[in-house]
């Protein structure tokens, strides 16, 4: 039904001289750079991944050789993960957090000139996956789950969820992450 | 210990290839070993799952030792033939300065890939959302089937339609094989697949066609814009392509060869693509085809039919399992026939503004179709390369029928024709690149070139 042929098997053993190999090979050699040199260009998906793909990564690399996972993280994902970091390193292993949703982290704020939130995270097993062995509740689940009334910790972002926390916050709170028994100080923003 | 492991599961991948066949070159047994090694151990890490084991550092190396040690035993009646084996070709007639050209091309852009995926931790979406962080956690947990994230209380909408509890879980186990060793992240799983796969692909192709040819057919393939910067994300559908492909494509090669070996290899391949992702039966039916077809044809034994049948032990196993373990999503799937012109029409649609565009897989698609016309006359009078464009058109319709049959419950079609679709469609580059160089049309160019610019004179 088909034919494949494989390349014609070397039937002399005669070698080629090196200058003959040579000069047809370089011959062969300037038309297969000129083609891969100028035919990618013909295609702007093709200069992309040369350009973009590869070359900027590559220097992103060059540039920030010894960063940590999570700065590598945040290059990718922006203040988001930044978030997130910031509720695992303010939280104990064993917290219930209540965590936004994607509507609060892309609402706006009037103490904040822009908004620095892409919304990026808002899958919870995204959140899990930084914030693991912590529990974290979504809105979808709040006050229907059994894990939604333990929560231990609201996450706050563009002033959102302050109404979850049972005690007064000062209104210019913006983004942190509130316990919901009273702390004694502060609460850390 | 990673790299001891890592090392383990591709020497076990090596030795069981060489058991397939000691005639199966350097290439591919280096280019395939990793992720047949890896699909083998990810396989009894479920069984011991279900067996209730523990998934331990200390569990998950003993497997791989286990693993190692079985395929080393089975090579031990064949230890000639496989030391034979070992010996690289030392065939150069063909050397010439072009394929060197196209491997500095296909070096620097797959360091470039390698290097982006290695630096960056994962961070795509899908893999956040369920690949990464179920490997992760089943790692922390040392189980699959009962972690935390699969109870109904903590996750309530875990058992919805089209949720990742009922992924086949080849990655995420693979992924909690490498996180249970104590790696920071695992993207070291996906690169060293796409890394393989370009090594094993290479060599594959290098079967029925010149050095020079299957370089190019390389080089297109791994230049393809979208495929390859999701080859350096977390998700299945690039691992997947790089199985289907390589199975399917073996499959056509065992079809115009007879040679026993390369129909046992494409069937390991395609089960591992069973193992990665549900859809893959598309492949699988398409391998089915050509082997009933060469059954007809030749008036062969039968009994060659039962190796597209059992690629699919994962999927059934995988099925028995999940069942018996509760990790099971309202099901998505339209089991029997029916008419829907519009979501029909619709699908058409996605497909082909998918296939005619060339900003996704470049001018793949294009280029075939303009090798497939130039070829028409080799296909006609020597049915040249048909098997390939058999494979490519039958495992496409099925992918579609699949496709068709989805009860888009958890999203709309049009969001995931608009979205998802463009990385179902990578099964097809490599394939599409290797039906490209296979033709008689473009064998002759490059045999020209070998012929001319070769070491020796023909």
């Amino acid at each position: 039904m088909t034919t494949m042929t494989k390349s014609p098997q070397c039937t002399s053993n005669k070698s080629r001289s090196w200058s003959t190999w040579l000069v047809r090979n370089g011959a062969l050699l300037l038309v297969g750079f000129l083609l891969f040199s100028k035919i990618p260009q013909a295609n702007p998906a093709y200069m992309w991944l040369k350009e973009s793909y590869l070359k900027n990564n590559a220097a992103i690399v060059k540039q920030y050789p010894d960063a940590t996972l999570d700065q590598r993280m945040a290059i990718k994902l922006g203040a988001d993960y930044n978030y997130i970091v910031f509720l695992r390193d303010n939280t104990p292993q064993d917290a219930i957090i209540y965590y936004p949703t994607g509507g609060d982290f892309r609402a706006s704020h009037p103490a904040v000139e822009q908004n620095p939130f892409n919304g990026k995270l808002i899958d919870k097993l995204t959140a899990v996956r930084v914030l693991y062995p912590r529990k974290v509740v979504v809105e979808s689940e709040y006050g229907k789950t059994s894990w939604s009334k333990k929560i231990t910790h609201v996450a706050i972002v563009n002033g959102r969820n302050l109404d979850k926390v049972p005690y007064p916050v000062p209104e210019n709170y913006v983004n942190g992450i509130l316990p919901m028994k009273q702390p004694t100080n502060t609460p850390q923003q | 210990m990673i790299f001891i492991s890592i090392m383990m599961l591709f020497v076990a991948g090596f030795l069981l290839m060489s058991y397939i066949s000691p005639r199966f070159s350097l290439t591919e047994r280096i280019g395939f070993g990793f992720p047949i090694g890896l699909a083998i151990v990810t396989f009894l890490m479920m069984l011991q799952d279900w067996a209730g084991i523990p998934l331990t550092s200390t569990s998950c190396i003993t497997l791989t030792v286990v693993t190692l040690a079985g395929a080393a035993i089975a090579n031990i009646p064949q230890r000639k033939a496989f030391l034979q084996g070992l010996k690289p070709q030392a065939d150069f007639s063909w050397f010439n300065l072009l394929w060197v050209l196209m491997l500095c091309i296909l070096v620097w852009v797959e360091y470039h890939n390698l290097l982006k995926c290695m630096y960056f931790p994962v961070y795509d979406r899908d893999s956040m959302a369920g690949f990464d962080t179920i490997g992760y956690i089943a790692a922390q947990e040392h189980t699959y089937k009962n972690i935390s994230v699969f109870t109904g209380d903590y996750m309530p909408k875990m058992h919805a339609p089209g949720s990742c509890i009922s992924y086949l879980p080849m990655l995420q186990l693979a992924y909690a094989y490498i996180y249970s060793l104590g790696a920071e992240t695992s993207k070291l799983i996906p690169g060293l697949f796409y890394l393989s796969f370009i090594i094993g692909f290479y060599g594959m192709a290098t079967r029925t066609m010149s050095h020079t040819a299957a370089m190019m057919a390389t080089l297109g393939m791994v230049f393809t814009p979208e495929m390859i910067s999701f080859s350096s994300l977390s998700g299945t559908n690039v691992l997947q392509a790089a199985m289907a492909s390589t199975g399917l494509v073996y499959v056509c090669i065992w079809a115009h060869q007879k040679k026993i070996e390369y129909l046992y290899l494409g069937c390991l391949l395609l089960a591992i693509n069973h193992w990665l992702r549900a859809e893959g039966i598309a492949f699988g039916g398409a391998a089915g085809l050509i082997v009933l077809i060469q059954c007809l044809r030749r008036q062969t034994s039968w009994k060659l039919l039962s190796a597209p049948v059992l690629t699919l032990i994962p999927t059934i196993v995988f099925l028995l399992y999940s069942n018996s373990s509760g990790l099971t999503s309202e099901s998505a799937l339209i089991t029997h026939p029916y008419w829907d012109g519009e979501k029909a029409s619709l699908i058409y649609k996605g497909a082909w503004e998918l296939l005619s565009q060339t900003t996704f897989y470049g001018w793949t698609f294009l280029i075939m179709l303009l090798i497939f016309l130039a070829n028409a006359y080799y296909s006609v009078k020597q049915h040249d390369n048909l098997f390939p464009l058999l494979a490519f058109i039958v495992s496409l319709l099925l992918y579609y029928i699949i496709l068709y049959q989805v009860d888009y419950k958890w999203d709309s079609i049009n969001n995931v024709l608009a979205y998802s679709a463009k990385r179902y469609m990578f099964c097809y580059v490599p394939v599409a690149w290797y039906f490209i160089c296979n033709a008689r049309i473009t064998q002759m160019l490059f045999n020209w070139i070998e012929k001319t610019c070769g070491r020796i004179a023909q």
